[in-house]
């Protein structure tokens, strides 16, 4: 018996492109939504088409949509030809040592030049994670509740957006969200 | 002509000079790489749109682009809203702008039927299912500041704001800009902007590894649509037939309910403090208002704390739980019940209730 996945029905995942792109008419939303509680992986898909269409424009990666599994089954096969090319690196090494020593001299030098651009280019970077670290204090992760039902939170909820809700961003983008996305137990 | 053979000696002389060469060009570079690396700090762009990708921006001219573009054109389109729990809800949108007049209206597509409309600071939120007309005012009318004037070019000490690669969304071209926070108690996000008008079309609120927490977009977008201020007005006030609620909310000070507050997080600081009825009491006009909610903002972020007795009954699970990219807080203070909520960061949550203070 199959399952109502969205790999079993492409139009689904055909929805979730159009929607990334802005191109979904109403219909096929009001379709895809009606399917989203039903269907697990459409919100893995979703993160998924996020994930490639940062990459394909070269964006930091923002959203870690692989599982770990996943991710170790497509690490294997990598490590297995690196440990399968250790041979052909052990020649390389021979072949190396025969070199004059001016040769392995400038490659020292390379590296030192290198690591030397790399410490200018990285530099930057970490300043703001060096300056995370010492003002973030590090605590130990807390007991998590599951109270996403609980009427009385959500109510709490709606008054955080209420008072504290008006986004700075844009004050219509906090008030969308507020009266979109805040499940009132009104 | 035969080929002359190089001389061993000519070989080492040539391989000597490569090398010479070579470190000659990797020191340059360094020092070159040091020279455009202070000039690209100092020349942050000053245009308000964005430049290109990587180009540091000034974050007040940018902040007050996107909120003035809100004022400049009128809208439809479907909002969707998606978090890393899944979740995922959406409204159609309309917007439009009547000299000083904001006008919207909300209809979700998702969850029970709702409908909001917004009049400036005045919202109605219809409730089909049990026939409600519920009259509440926005912060922008009780003492919250949409945009904190004073306060954003304070902001520069708390984010970064740096350009990013163009992007389509929704249908229109947009700038892409990523506000970067400098330290761990605030969350980060990255803005599409139509790049004409600077209105915001995508927002998507990113933790510390750079994982999207959420994602506030609009997935279909009619730029100067023609929507009607006095229809929508009109709709707004035809609560005929509608039971009329108006939720009880009273202005009061922290100080005066017998609370301090130590050790801020660097850049928040309190703006407003109110009090209302317990949600356990269901809200209603006559009950007592047991229930203290003090707002802090960072400028971009900000926290609610609320504070009410503690009800054995009722009050018995503390900890951690999120809701798309708002975190939630529930611990105990002695005879009190603190609930910590915002668009923060759990740490910040944990660090304001626990610098919290009963007066003496």
């Amino acid at each position: 018996m199959n399952s109502p996945t969205s790999h079993q029905e492409p139009s689904h995942a055909a929805h979730l492109s159009a929607l990334l792109d802005g191109e979904l008419s109403s219909e096929s939303l009001d379709a895809l939504l009606a399917q989203w509680p039903l269907d697990p992986a459409l919100a893995d898909d979703w993160d998924a088409l996020h994930v490639v269409s940062l990459g394909l424009k070269g964006q930091e990666a923002v959203v870690s949509a692989v599982s770990t599994a996943a991710f170790l089954s497509t690490l294997r096969p990598g490590l297995q030809s690196s440990v399968h090319q250790r041979g052909g690196a052990d020649s390389v090494a021979k072949a190396d040592r025969e070199l004059p020593w001016w040769h392995r001299y400038g490659a020292a030098v390379s590296v030192v030049g290198a690591v030397l651009l790399g410490w200018r280019l990285v530099l930057p970077l970490a300043e703001p994670s060096l300056a995370v670290a010492q003002l973030e204090p590090v605590e130990l992760a807390p007991p998590v509740v599951s109270s996403t039902s609980d009427t009385q939170l959500d109510a709490l909820l709606a008054a955080h957006q209420q008072l504290g809700g008006s986004h700075t961003l844009q004050p219509s983008s906090g008030f969308f969200r507020q009266a979109v996305y805040v499940v009132s137990a009104r | 002509m035969p080929m002359l053979a190089p001389h061993p000696h000519q070989h080492l002389w040539t391989t000597g000079v490569h090398l010479c060469c070579r470190v000659v060009v990797a020191l340059v570079c360094v020092f070159a790489w040091g020279h455009v690396s202070c000039a690209e700090q100092a020349q942050v762009a000053s245009a308000a749109h964005a430049t290109s990708p990587g180009t540091p921006m000034e974050l007040a001219p940018w902040l007050e682009r996107t909120q003035q573009a809100t004022s400049r054109r009128a809208y439809t389109g479907t909002f969707v809203v998606s978090s890393s729990g899944s979740s995922m809800v959406a409204a159609r949108i309309w917007h439009v702008c009547d000299g000083a007049q904001q006008l919207e209206r909300v209809e979700n597509l998702t969850g029970a039927p709702r409908t909001t409309l917004r009049k400036n600071a005045d919202t109605v939120t219809f409730l089909p299912a049990s026939r409600t007309a519920l009259l509440e005012k926005r912060a922008d009318a009780i003492g919250f500041p949409a945009l904190l004037k004073g306060d954003v070019q304070g902001l520069d000490k708390r984010y970064q704001l740096q350009a990013q690669a163009d992007d389509r969304v929704a249908g229109v071209e947009t700038h892409v800009a990523l506000i970067r926070p400098v330290d761990g108690w605030r969350f980060g996000y990255r803005a599409w902007t139509e790049k004409n008008t600077g209105l915001l079309v995508q927002l998507q609120t990113l933790d510390a590894a750079g994982q999207v927490l959420e994602q506030a977009a609009f997935t279909e977008l009619t730029l100067d649509a023609p929507v009607r201020a006095d229809k929508l007005a009109g709709m707004m006030a035809d609560t005929q037939g509608w039971r009329i609620e108006v939720p009880a909310l009273v202005q009061t000070s922290a100080s005066t309910e017998g609370w301090q507050i130590r050790g801020l997080p660097a850049g928040f600081r309190p703006v407003s403090c109110h009090k209302r009825p317990s949600p356990a009491g269901g809200g209603d006009a006559g009950a007592p208002l047991t229930l203290m909610q003090w707002v802090f903002t960072d400028g971009l972020a900000t926290v609610s704390l609320f504070v009410e007795p503690f009800d054995s009954v009722r009050h018995r699970r503390e900890g951690h739980t999120s809701r798309g990219a708002t975190q939630i807080w529930v611990t105990r203070k002695g005879a009190w019940w603190v609930t910590a909520v915002g668009e923060v960061p759990l740490v910040t949550l944990t660090h304001l209730t626990k610098g919290l203070d009963r007066r003496n």
